[in-house]
């Protein structure tokens, strides 16, 4: 199966060129966008696409919204595709502050369109394990979630290692509470022991997600 | 209105005749002007005061001449008489009626004492004029006792009189001496009757001093030097009017001098904002080309790479889709040389744009307020040629980050839109206002003319690069101003368009103010 190429740019000719160089390279799934309004107005009626491996070709000068403006907006509603962005005048500050930002590559106008092709490829490659990351960490976020905010003191104590009983001691409660509490929580967190719990959450620390506690929850060593 | 038109005059005369030659002829001119009052005065004391001179050596001949004239009198008449003191009376009865300044005859002895007296009709005595005995007629009478000639003594005030007495010897075996009191103001009354004469004249002790100054005169002849000294004054009241006036051209000149060099300096300053002003906007106009040629070439380069990428795109698909059905490739080295041939253009522009635009643009937080107000000065001498006037209202400051430089030629060009917006119109208020305001953390800036507006159908096109309606205009102006703008991550845009006028919109995010900034 071929992955998605979605084009944002508002020169009608410069994206239809790439359609047809994408197309003769094998890459048929590709869908142009005139400006960032069009893309928008898509955006809704596409989240099972953005589920499958794809990528997206960002034009950053267009008229009514660029597309830093864009790529920032996306960002805030959980876009997991890589992005790369084309720019006609591309000074080295402004690709820095892209990269930082989290976009996946950057091409300089007029690019080289085979380089094109191979950036697009190791993108696409990236979505896959993008899609995967985002999915779990959406998924982790929602767990936590369900947690309440007793379970939630116990679910940091068990991070920090604590035993049973020193959870216990600590909380004024039963041995018998607590273990019941951290059944419960192994249960709503789909892990089996406590090990793996700490991992799953590492890794969610990892990219980037933070627990949505209700308070300032003691941070996790 | 006459210092309107004083102004135009001089300015006009010092604006074109004002060569260096010129300059010290004017300095010149001036100084004569400053001295005038000065070379005045003197010119007519130095005339008045020669004639005063002529008159009073004529006078002083002619008292010379009349007293020689007595003395000789007296003295031949008092050698005639043999026994003086049988003669007396008769003598002095002569001397007293026969000339009208004796004022008394006494006849003294060798030891200088009185022997007889005989006043003047009108006097009680005679003897106190000589009774005061002083040093200078003592010289008198020792003088006529040894030469045996007359000899006048120094001056002598006695009650309230000036006189002078005249020692004169006689011919008798028995040293006795003749002395005749003189009324010196006898000697000047002619010249205190007299109208005709210009001057009076005064009989005063003997001074050395001889320097004259306004309307007055001192002569020492051989015949009185040492005894006393003739003093003349003009009765010309041009002296006295001079004397007076004096201060007054003193302050005069002063004044002249003041309001000279204050002019001078107002004119000079005139001048010097005047240059500032015009090489100021002159720069502008060079920073304008300059400065937006970078930007034109980015904008250029965009326009350009556009269709060159599209080309290679197609290429390269070209050659993508060749892969199977083209055995010995020669269509394949085709689309290899198109590409290539494109990215050698593309090559081209990356070169003309590392000339034109060496170093990336510098960003700092800027006072756009302050920045307005600094071009203010600049804005209203370009607008000054075409007789419209400039409005410019601002908040307090406002930081946001930017590039000066580019950012006044964007007010520049906009202004300079407006201006050739308003030529074309002939409206008698002609105006341009620029008005910044904020607005949640967004700084907005409207430049509006009251021209006759953009054509309906023009409007949407504007921003567009190489879209002009005029001749001479390229059609890059506004498309910069925007890019510009956008690079500043603001906005500019047409906020209205109507027969009555244009307004221009450049909406600019502000630097967020840093904690210690914000007031309490």
């Amino acid at each position: 199966m071929t992955h998605h190429v979605f084009i944002i740019e508002d020169d009608l000719a410069l994206a239809k060129s790439m359609g047809a160089l994408l197309t003769s390279a094998g890459m048929e799934n590709t869908r142009h966008f005139s400006g960032a309004a069009d893309f928008l107005e898509a955006y809704a009626s596409l989240q099972t696409t953005f589920q499958e491996p794809g990528c997206l070709l960002l034009d950053i000068r267009m008229p009514h919204m660029t597309g830093i403006e864009l790529f920032h907006r996306l960002e805030s509603q959980g876009f997991a595709w890589p992005v790369i962005f084309m720019t006609g005048h591309g000074d080295l500050s402004m690709a820095v502050e892209l990269i930082k930002h989290g976009a996946f590559d950057y091409l300089t106008k007029p690019y080289d369109p085979m380089g094109l092709i191979t950036k697009i490829q190791a993108a696409a490659l990236a979505s896959t394990s993008r899609i995967a990351e985002h999915n779990f960490k959406e998924q982790h976020d929602k767990k936590l979630r369900s947690l309440t905010p007793h379970e939630i003191q116990v679910f940091l104590r068990i991070l920090s290692n604590k035993t049973n009983r020193e959870i216990a001691e600590e909380m004024h409660n039963s041995i018998r509470t607590i273990e019941n509490h951290r059944a419960t929580i192994l249960k709503k967190m789909a892990t089996s022991t406590a090990l793996e719990l700490a991992r799953h959450h590492e890794r969610y620390a990892l990219l980037g997600g933070v627990a949505p506690f209700p308070h300032a929850a003691p941070s996790i060593p | 209105m006459i210092y309107k038109h004083w102004t135009r005059l001089s300015r006009a005369f010092l604006g074109r005749v004002w060569r260096p030659g010129a300059y010290w002829l004017a300095l010149l001119g001036i100084f004569l002007l400053i001295a005038s009052p000065y070379f005045v005065e003197k010119y007519v004391v130095t005339t008045l005061q020669s004639e005063l001179q002529k008159s009073a050596v004529q006078f002083a001949d002619e008292l010379a001449t009349r007293l020689e004239t007595e003395k000789k009198g007296f003295y031949r008449a008092a050698m005639a008489a043999n026994d003086p003191q049988q003669q007396f009376k008769a003598l002095s009865k002569a001397w007293l009626s026969g000339t009208p300044n004796v004022l008394a005859v006494t006849l003294l002895d060798s030891k200088g004492t009185v022997i007889q007296s005989a006043p003047r009709s009108d006097r009680d005595s005679g003897a106190e004029y000589i009774a005061a005995w002083e040093a200078l007629n003592q010289i008198g009478v020792a003088h006529a006792f040894e030469l045996q000639e007359p000899a006048f003594s120094a001056l002598q005030q006695v009650q309230n009189e000036s006189v002078v007495n005249l020692f004169i010897p006689t011919g008798a075996a028995n040293p006795v001496l003749f002395v005749v009191t003189l009324d010196t103001q006898q000697w000047t009354s002619r010249l205190a009757d007299g109208g005709e004469h210009p001057l009076s004249a005064e009989i005063i002790p003997f001074r050395a001093d001889l320097a004259s100054d306004y309307g007055r005169y001192y002569i020492n002849s051989t015949a009185w030097e040492g005894l006393w000294t003739l003093k003349f004054q003009s009765k010309n009241p041009l002296f006295e009017l001079l004397q007076t006036l004096r201060p007054v051209f003193f302050v005069l000149t002063w004044l002249i001098v003041g309001l000279f060099f204050l002019y001078w300096r107002n004119f000079r300053l005139r001048q010097k904002a005047e240059l500032e002003l015009q090489s100021k906007s002159q720069l502008l106009e060079k920073q304008n080309r300059l400065s937006l040629l970078g930007e034109m070439s980015a904008q250029l380069a965009h326009e350009i790479n556009q269709p060159l990428a599209t080309i290679a795109n197609y290429a390269v698909a070209g050659t993508l889709q060749l892969q199977n059905d083209d055995p010995d490739g020669s269509i394949a080295s085709l689309f290899q040389e198109i590409l290539e041939q494109s990215q050698r253009a593309a090559q081209v522009l990356v070169a003309v744009r590392a000339i034109l635009q060496p170093s990336p643009m510098e960003l700092s937080d800027i006072d756009v307020d302050g920045l307005i107000h600094k071009l203010e000065p600049a804005l209203r001498f370009l607008c000054a040629p075409y007789k419209i006037s400039l409005e410019v209202s601002t908040t307090k400051s406002s930081s946001v980050r930017l590039n000066p430089i580019l950012f006044e030629q964007v007010i520049f060009n906009l202004v300079k839109n407006s201006i050739q917006a308003l030529t074309e119109s002939d409206r008698p208020d002609k105006r341009i206002t620029i008005s910044c305001a904020e607005n949640a953390q967004r700084l907005t800036i409207d430049v509006a003319d009251n021209g006759p507006g953009i054509a309906a159908d023009h409007a949407p096109q504007v921003f567009e690069s190489f879209f002009t309606t005029k001749a001479e205009g390229l059609g890059i102006g506004l498309s910069l101003c925007r890019s510009v703008i956008e690079r500043f991550n603001g906005r500019l845009t047409l906020k209205s368009n109507s027969h009555r006028g244009v307004c221009f919109l450049i909406d600019l995010p502000m630097t967020p103010m840093k904690p210690e900034e914000i007031p309490s």
